[in-house]
């Protein structure tokens, strides 16, 4: 199989599988396992302190044997 | 003592930590034993065993279900919890949560036998060296032990006690080892030099099996195990020139199996690029992880420039070695432009499957660090994801900025495989996440790392499962 047929496959499956996900999981909850898995962190607009620089990390030498 | 480990699910990806260490258990006369999480009826099966000590091998990302795990199994069996792994040993605060009785940091084989051993001794847990421990008197720890020399000396890791627990996953054709423990590199975003804190400095100094022992046991695994493919795990796999050449020698003549290991580009040259293909090398890892080298060499601390990366992907393929690329989308300090510059050079250097991650704030390291403290990240470890595919954590300048690299990540790969439609994948990151981006990204991981990078037989179930998984996994 070429490699251009195996992008057309993943992109073809991968809409389809999609679709199917997105109805299925409007169908029925989500699946829990115990109890819990990490509860989803806030999403932020706040904007970030861009003016930061790297200057600051620890960056050490690397020890080639 | 009866000694059970519990993992939340067994994948075809060995579990190295627990491998590693039943042997040592199994030696000073212990029971060990293996479960899955996902098992049904757990409880039932845990009550069954009855447990002395339950041991967990924890990932950052996993440990609130690990916790959760664990309390809901000491609400009906008494047994002592060990937490082990990465996340305890760069989060030890997690002794200090409910249920929790010791935590192990660092290589464990020793440090966990020790343990075992002072516990049937004494009837309670005991602070060894690597080890902390709630007592009556509060939390008791001891420094790790030196790391171990000769890796060689090491038993086989115990492969049976994880094919017993999973029959299916014995007859999956790819087997997993390691050559060498360390990195003397200090990439920000690794856990690697915070291990080398940890050791005080001893960790960067790699060590390395003998060829010879390696080969033992990659054969002695080929004779009783279905074995098509062989997967080198380690950070980087060992490139001395003497190493590799007695490697290629004792590998292509005992074993001949196609191989995959894990490199950094900056490291390769003709000569050892030969000597892997004489070996049998057939696809490689190496991390890109960013397009921008002024953020890879003064975020990430990766000295490599460009002009590099595209030769070592050039040499690499003029002698036939398949490549799959890292790369970290969402870097503190990044943005959807550095990004696009990944996904630039990535489409420069055709790698045949470039997969990408959303960079995650892993305690520990330098870049988690410099994140929180920067306010690219509120340090909030318990709201990160099993998965590095799923979103970014962190805080970009817009919500929209945000959703376009989430969106990236899953459309990267196709994206580098087909340049001229960059322009549509443009216009397709701003629209919202969906499970179609998702689905399409898990896709093409499944068909092209199979098919290119991890080439082997496949059942049917296996092939199902992998679909399963894309329509109700995250």
């Amino acid at each position: 199989m070429t490699r251009q047929w195996k992008i057309l496959i993943s992109v073809l499956l991968g809409v389809v599988l999609g679709v199917v996900s997105y109805v299925l999981g409007s169908l029925t909850p989500r699946r829990q396992l115990v109890t819990t898995t990490a509860q989803p962190a806030m999403e932020s607009s706040e904007a970030a302190p861009f003016a930061a620089t790297a200057e600051d990390l620890p960056i050490r030498e690397p020890v080639l044997e | 003592m009866r000694i059970l480990f519990i993992v939340a699910k067994l994948q075809s990806v060995e579990p190295f930590g627990v491998m590693c260490l039943a042997p040592h258990l199994t030696k000073d006369g212990h029971s060990v034993h293996l479960l899955e999480a996902e098992t049904p009826g757990l409880r039932h099966q845990v009550e069954a065993c009855r447990p002395d000590v339950i041991g967990y091998s924890v990932c950052t990302g996993s440990q609130s279900y690990y916790l959760a795990l664990n309390r809901f199994l000491k609400a009906s069996c008494s047994f002592v919890s060990v937490f082990g792994g990465p996340h305890p040993t760069f989060f030890p605060q997690i002794i200090q949560e409910p249920g929790v009785d010791a935590i192990c940091l660092g290589e464990g084989e020793h440090a966990f036998a020790e343990f075992c051993r002072e516990l049937e001794r004494s009837g309670r847990p005991q602070v060894v060296r690597n080890f902390a421990v709630k007592t009556q008197d509060g939390i008791a720890s001891l420094p790790p032990r030196p790391l171990i020399a000769d890796l060689d000396g090491l038993p086989f890791p115990d492969r049976e006690l994880y094919y017993r627990t999973s029959p299916d996953i014995r007859e999956h054709p790819v087997r997993s080892f390691l050559a060498s423990r360390g990195c003397p590199f200090a990439c920000t975003y690794c856990f690697n030099p915070a291990m080398d804190d940890l050791y005080e400095g001893a960790w960067r100094h790699v060590r390395v099996r003998s060829p010879a022992g390696l080969v033992d046991e990659i054969a002695s695994v080929k004779s009783n195990y279905p074995t098509e493919f062989v997967a080198f795990r380690e950070s980087i796999f060992p490139l001395d020139t003497e190493w590799l050449a007695e490697f290629a020698d004792e590998y292509s003549r005992r074993v001949g199996l196609p191989f995959y290991c894990h490199l950094r580009l900056d490291l390769l040259t003709k000569e050892n690029v030969t000597l892997l293909t004489k070996a049998g090398c057939y696809s490689v890892n190496v991390g890109i992880e960013t397009g921008n080298e002024t953020l890879r060499r003064d975020l990430l601390g990766r000295r490599m420039s460009n002009p590099r990366l595209l030769s070592s992907c050039r040499l690499l393929k003029e002698h036939g070695i398949r490549i799959l690329s890292n790369n970290m989308l969402g870097l503190p300090g990044g943005s959807y432009q550095s990004d696009m510059e990944t996904l630039k050079l990535n489409q420069a250097c055709q790698p045949d499957y470039a997969l990408a991650m959303l960079w995650q704030p892993y305690p520990g390291t330098a870049l988690a660090r410099y994140a929180e403290t920067h306010g690219f990240f509120d340090g909030n470890y318990e709201a990160l994801d099993f998965s590095y595919y799923h979103r970014s954590h962190i805080r970009f300048g817009s919500s929209q900025e945000k959703r376009r690299i989430e969106n990236l990540q899953k459309l990267f790969a196709v994206a580098v495989l087909l340049p001229k439609w960059t322009w549509l994948v443009r216009l397709l990151t701003r629209l919202p996440p969906n499970p179609v981006f998702r689905a399409i990204f898990r896709t093409g991981y499944l068909i092209f790392h199979q098919t290119e990078i991890f080439p082997h037989r496949k059942r049917v179930s296996e092939w199902l499962a992998d679909f399963h998984h894309i329509i109700y996994g995250r």
